[in-house]
C-alpha cells in the first residue's frame, strides 16, 4: 500500500475512527486488524502467511522458552535457534540472489563452473525490518527482559502497520504499554499528527518524485547525459532518497502520532553533519542503534574479540591495539548495513563499504588533519570551515549513493567515468538540461521546494519546527498550512500522467 | 466546542480555496461548463447531443427571433449515456420548460469509449453525486484496465500540473460565454450531392442493440418519471440505410412512451442544401446552421410557446447575438441581417 495513495489515506481514516469509537481494552486489536490488513494487502495466499508464521512463531514461542530457562544454557540455545530460524526466512526471501551470485564468483575463481537462474521470491512488506526487530526482542529477554505471554499482543508488536513500510525499529521494552493501553483521542496531537503527514507529503510528491525525474532521466541515458549532468544527478540523488526516506516517515510517524503511539525518531538533520560518522548518527538513527546494541558491541565483547584484543595491544601497544578488534567489529557491522540494503553488491559498496571505508580514515586522518590545521593556522571553529565539512561530507556521501542506486556495480563505474568526459568542451554543455525529465518550470518548483526544506531543517535543529509553528497566531499559521497544502496539490508529482510514486526504501 | 468550530472554518476555507483554484481556473471550457454560469432559472430550453447539437442550433438567433433561451448541455462525441445526468444537471440549476434530445449519438457500435470523451463532458460538470454517479455508467463500458474511477472522480488529479501555463500564459479564460455555446464555421464541406440511395429515408427498421436499448429506456423512464416536457429530434445529415434504419427503430420505441421524434432529414421546408450548408458529412456550416435555428426555432416557439419573461438577462444574450453577427459579419464579409433577409 502505497503511503501517498488515496487507498492508504482511506485505511488509515477508517483504523483510527474505530481506534477511538471503540472501548479502551480492546483498542489494540483493531490495531491488530489493520495491521494484519496492511500487511497482507494484495498479498495474501500460502507463501507470504507461512514467512509471517515462521517469524513470528520463533520470535513468541523461543521468546517464552528464554524466559523459562532464563541463566540456563538452554535459554542461549533457543535464542540462538529462533535467531537462524528467523535469519533462515530473511535470506531465503531477500537475500537468496547475493547468495548464489556470490557461490558463482568464489566458483569462477577455482574454474568450477556453477550455473544457477536468478530467483524471484514473494516477500512479505517489511520483511526486513521486522525480522530484525524480533530477533532484537528475542535477544533482549534472552538479555533478561520480560516476554510477552499474549500471543495475539505479540503479533500485534511484530506487525503494528505504520512501521512495515519503512520502519523506524522499535523495541518491545520501549512499545509495551504504548501498543496496548489504549489511547483516547487528542485534538492538538490529531494537529499535530496531520501536520507531520503533511509535510511528509510535501517531501515524497513534490520534492523526491521530481528529484527521481531528472535522476532516472541521467542515469538511464548517461551515454547522451554526460560531464555536468551525471554529476548533478549524483549531488540530487542523496536529496530525493532523503526526502523519500524521511518523508514516509513523516507520514507513518504523522499516524501513529494521531493514534497516540510515539515513535522513535530515524532522522536528525543528516545533512548538516560535518563527518561521516556524525551523519550516520543522524541517518537512519535506530537501524544504527539496533546494529550497535545487537551486533557491533556484542561482537567486540566477544571472546574472540577480547582475546585478538589482548594480542593487540600486546604487539602494538594500547592505543593501536585497541583500535584494531573495534574496527573488524566495525567492518563486520557497516558489511551487515550494506546487506541490509539490499541484496546486491550495489548496496554493499554503497552503504557498507565505502561508508565503513570514509569512518576508518576519518579515524585514522583525524588527528593528523588536526596537527596539520593547527599548524598552519586554519581556524576550524568559524563557519567557512563548518560549511566546508558538511560539504565535504555531502560530496562522499553523494559519491557512494552513485552505487546505491546503480543497477549493478558496473553500471556504477561506468557513471563515474561519464562524469569525466574525454572531450572537456562538451563538459560544460548544459543545452539538454530541460529534456533530461525536468523542464524549467519543473526545476523553479524544485529550486523553491529545496529551500522550504533547508530553511525547515534549519529550524529544526534549534527544536520541533511544528511547535514554533502552533505558538504563532491562528492567522500565520493557517497562512502557512494552506500554503503547504495548495503546494502540494498544485505542484505535487501525482495523479493521471505521473508514475505512482514507489518509496525507495519501501522494500526492505 | 471551540476547536471543532475552528476545524470546520479550515474545511471550508480549504474548499473556497480550492473551488476557486480548480473549478475557476482549470475547468474545461465547452458548452456544458457554459451552463453553469447562466443565472439560475433563466434557461427556457435545454438541448441535448452532440458536436451537432452546437453546430446546428444558435441559441443566440433563437433568442433574437423568438424569445426564449437555450443551454447547449452537448459537447463532440458526446455519449447518449451522459443525457439522464446531464437532464439531472439542468433540473438542479434551472427549471427549463423544454428538453430536445438529439438521437444522433444512439448508436454507439462505433463509439469508442476512451478518456477524452468521457472527460468532456465529466470534467466540466461541477462535482456532484450526479457526476460520479454517471462517471461509473460510463466507465462500466470500459476496458476493465482503464477504469479508473478515481482519477476521473477527482479531475484535478489530472489537471492540477496545469499550472505550468500559467508560466507561459497558454492558459487563457474568457470573462463570458460565446455565443452561448455555439460554435460556428462558414466553410462549405466535401458533399455535394446527396448520395442516390439515401435521398430517401428508409422506411424498414433494424433493432438496436441491448446495450442501446438499456440506455434509451433508462431515459426515457426517467423522463416519465419525471413528467419532463421531451422532444426528440434526427438532425440533417448523412446517415448510411442501416443507421436510418436504427434510427426508426428508435424511433419507434420512443413513439411508445408517447414522446415526439422529428426527423429533419424528411422535413421539406427546412429547405437544406447538401452542397453549401454543410461544413462535413456530419455537421451544418453557420448557413445550415442559422437555416436550421430558424426553422426549429420557430417550431419551439409557436409549438410550445415558450418565450423568456425575465428581462434581467436579456443584456447579456443581446451581447452574445451581437457578437455572434459581428464575428459572421468579420468571417463571411456578408452582413447578416442582409443574409437573413435573402437567404
Amino acid at each position: 500500500m502505497n503511503l501517498t495513495s488515496l487507498v492508504f489515506a482511506v485505511f488509515c481514516i477508517i483504523t483510527i475512527l474505530i481506534y477511538f469509537v471503540i472501548p479502551k481494552k480492546i483498542k489494540w486489536i483493531v490495531l491488530l486488524l489493520s495491521s494484519l490488513f496492511f500487511l497482507f494487502y494484495k498479498n495474501f495466499n500460502v507463501i507470504t502467511v507461512i514467512q509471517a508464521l515462521i517469524v513470528f512463531l520463533s520470535a513468541y514461542i523461543f521468546a517464552r522458552l528464554i524466559e523459562k530457562y532464563k541463566n540456563t544454557k538452554k535459554s542461549k540455545v533457543f535464542l540462538l535457534i529462533g535467531i537462524t530460524l528467523i535469519l533462515l526466512v530473511l535470506i531465503y526471501f531477500k537475500y537468496s540472489n547475493l547468495f548464489l551470485i556470490t557461490i558463482h564468483h568464489i566458483c569462477n575463481l577455482f574454474n568450477i563452473n556453477f550455473k544457477f537462474n536468478l530467483v524471484e521470491r514473494n516477500s512479505l512488506i517489511g520483511l526486513s525490518y521486522y525480522s530484525l526487530i524480533m530477533i532484537g526482542y528475542l535477544t533482549d529477554v534472552y538479555r533478561g527482559s520480560k516476554a510477552e505471554k499474549n500471543i495475539f499482543k505479540s503479533a500485534l508488536f511484530m506487525t503494528y502497520f505504520p512501521i512495515l513500510s519503512s520502519g523506524p525499529f522499535i523495541r518491545y521494552e520501549d512499545m509495551r504499554e504504548k501498543l496496548f493501553e489504549g489511547h483516547k483521542f487528542n485534538y492538538d496531537r490529531m494537529c499535530s499528527g496531520l501536520v507531520r503527514i503533511l509535510w511528509g507529503v510535501f517531501k515524497i510528491i513534490v520534492i523526491s518524485t521530481r528529484i527521481g525525474y531528472f535522476v532516472n532521466g541521467v542515469y538511464g541515458n548517461y551515454s547522451k547525459f554526460y560531464g555536468l549532468y551525471t554529476i548533478f544527478a549524483a549531488l540530487l540523488f542523496p536529496l530525493q532518497l532523503y526526502t523519500n526516506f524521511s518523508g514516509s516517515i513523516d507520514i507513518i510517524m504523522g499516524v501513529s502520532e494521531i493514534i497516540g503511539i510515539e515513535l522513535p525518531e530515524n532522522f536528525k538533520v543528516p545533512f548538516f553533519s560535518k563527518t561521516i560518522t556524525e551523519f550516520w548518527r543522524n541517518w537512519h538513527i535506530t537501524l544504527g542503534a539496533w546494529l550497535k546494541d545487537y551486533i557491533f558491541y556484542p561482537l567486540l565483547k566477544s571472546d574472540l574479540m577480547q582475546k585478538l584484543n589482548k594480542i593487540c595491544k600486546d604487539k602494538f601497544g594500547k592505543k593501536v591495539g585497541k583500535k584494531i578488534p573495534m574496527f573488524i567489529s566495525m567492518f563486520v557491522m557497516w558489511i551487515i548495513i550494506g546487506i541490509w540494503h539490499g541484496g546486491a553488491y550495489t548496496f554493499i559498496i554503497a552503504t557498507g563499504l565505502l561508508q565503513f571505508i570514509y569512518i576508518f580514515f576519518e579515524d585514522l586522518l583525524g588527528p593528523l588533519s588536526d596537527k596539520i590545521n593547527k599548524k598552519i593556522g586554519i581556524k576550524t571553529d568559524v563557519f567557512s570551515y563548518k560549511l566546508y565539512q558538511v560539504l565535504r561530507t555531502y560530496l562522499l556521501f553523494s559519491f557512494s549513493m552513485i552505487f546505491f542506486r546503480a543497477s549493478s556495480v558496473t553500471n556504477g563505474l561506468e557513471i563515474i567515468k561519464s562524469m569525466v568526459p574525454l572531450n572537456f568542451l562538451n563538459f560544460f554543455n548544459l543545452n539538454m538540461l530541460y529534456t533530461a525529465g525536468l523542464d524549467r518550470y519543473d526545476f523553479i518548483i524544485l529550486i523553491i521546494s529545496l529551500v522550504v526544506l533547508f530553511i525547515v531543517e534549519l529550524l529544526s535543529r534549534t527544536g520541533s519546527v511544528r511547535e514554533k509553528l502552533f505558538n504563532q497566531n491562528i492567522v500565520f499559521r493557517w497562512i502557512i498550512l494552506f500554503s503547504l497544502i495548495f503546494f502540494i496539490i498544485i505542484f505535487g508529482c501525482y495523479g493521471v500522467g505521473y508514475d505512482p510514486t514507489t518509496f525507495i526504501y519501501r522494500n526492505f | 466546542m471551540k476547536k471543532i468550530i475552528k476545524s470546520i472554518i479550515f474545511c471550508i476555507i480549504f474548499i473556497l480555496i480550492f473551488s476557486f483554484v480548480f473549478d475557476k481556473l482549470w475547468l474545461r471550457k465547452n458548452s456544458i461548463s457554459y451552463f453553469y454560469e447562466e443565472p439560475k432559472n433563466s434557461i427556457d430550453v435545454v438541448y441535448l447531443g452532440s458536436s451537432n447539437v452546437v453546430m446546428h442550433f444558435n441559441p443566440t438567433l433563437a433568442f433574437n427571433k423568438y424569445g426564449f433561451t437555450t443551454s447547449l448541455l452537448s459537447w463532440h462525441s458526446q455519449s447518449f449515456i451522459a443525457i439522464k445526468y446531464l437532464i439531472k444537471e439542468a433540473q438542479k440549476y434551472q427549471n427549463p420548460k423544454l428538453y430536445v434530445i438529439d438521437l444522433v449519438q444512439i448508436n454507439n457500435e462505433d463509439i469508442v469509449y476512451d478518456e477524452g470523451r468521457t472527460r468532456n463532458i465529466t470534467d466540466s460538470m461541477k462535482f456532484s453525486l450526479n457526476r460520479i454517479n454517471l462517471i461509473n455508467n460510463i466507465l462500466k463500458y470500459y476496458d476493465e484496465k482503464d477504469r479508473n474511477y478515481i482519477n476521473y472522480y477527482f479531475s484535478f488529479l489530472k489537471y492540477h500540473n496545469k499550472w505550468k501555463y500559467l508560466f507561459d500564459g497558454s492558459i487563457k479564460r474568457e470573462d463570458d460565454t460565446i455565443y452561448k455555446g455555439f460554435i460556428f464555421d462558414e466553410k462549405e464541406g466535401s458533399i455535394r450531392i446527396r448520395p442516390q440511395n439515401e435521398e430517401k429515408w428508409s422506411t424498414k427498421e433494424i433493432e438496436i442493440n441491448n446495450e442501446e436499448k438499456e440506455i434509451l429506456y433508462d431515459l426515457l423512464n426517467y423522463i416519465k418519471e419525471n413528467d419532463l416536457n421531451v422532444v426528440f429530434i434526427i438532425p440533417p445529415r448523412l446517415y448510411s440505410t442501416e443507421y436510418q434504419q436504427k434510427l426508426n427503430n428508435t424511433s419507434k420505441i420512443i413513439n411508445s412512451y408517447n414522446y415526439d421524434v422529428i426527423n429533419f432529414n424528411e422535413v421539406e421546408d427546412l429547405n437544406i442544401d447538401y452542397g453549401t450548408d454543410f461544413k462535413d458529412s456530419s455537421h451544418l456550416n453557420v448557413y445550415g446552421a442559422t437555416k436550421f435555428t430558424l426553422y426549429f426555432g420557430k417550431y419551439i416557439s409557436e409549438k410550445y410557446n415558450i418565450k423568456n419573461e425575465n428581462s434581467n438577462i436579456y443584456n447579456s444574450w443581446d451581447k452574445e447575438y451581437e457578437r455572434f453577427k459581428k464575428d459572421f459579419e468579420n468571417m463571411t464579409k456578408q452582413n447578416f441581417d442582409y443574409y437573413l433577409n435573402n437567404y
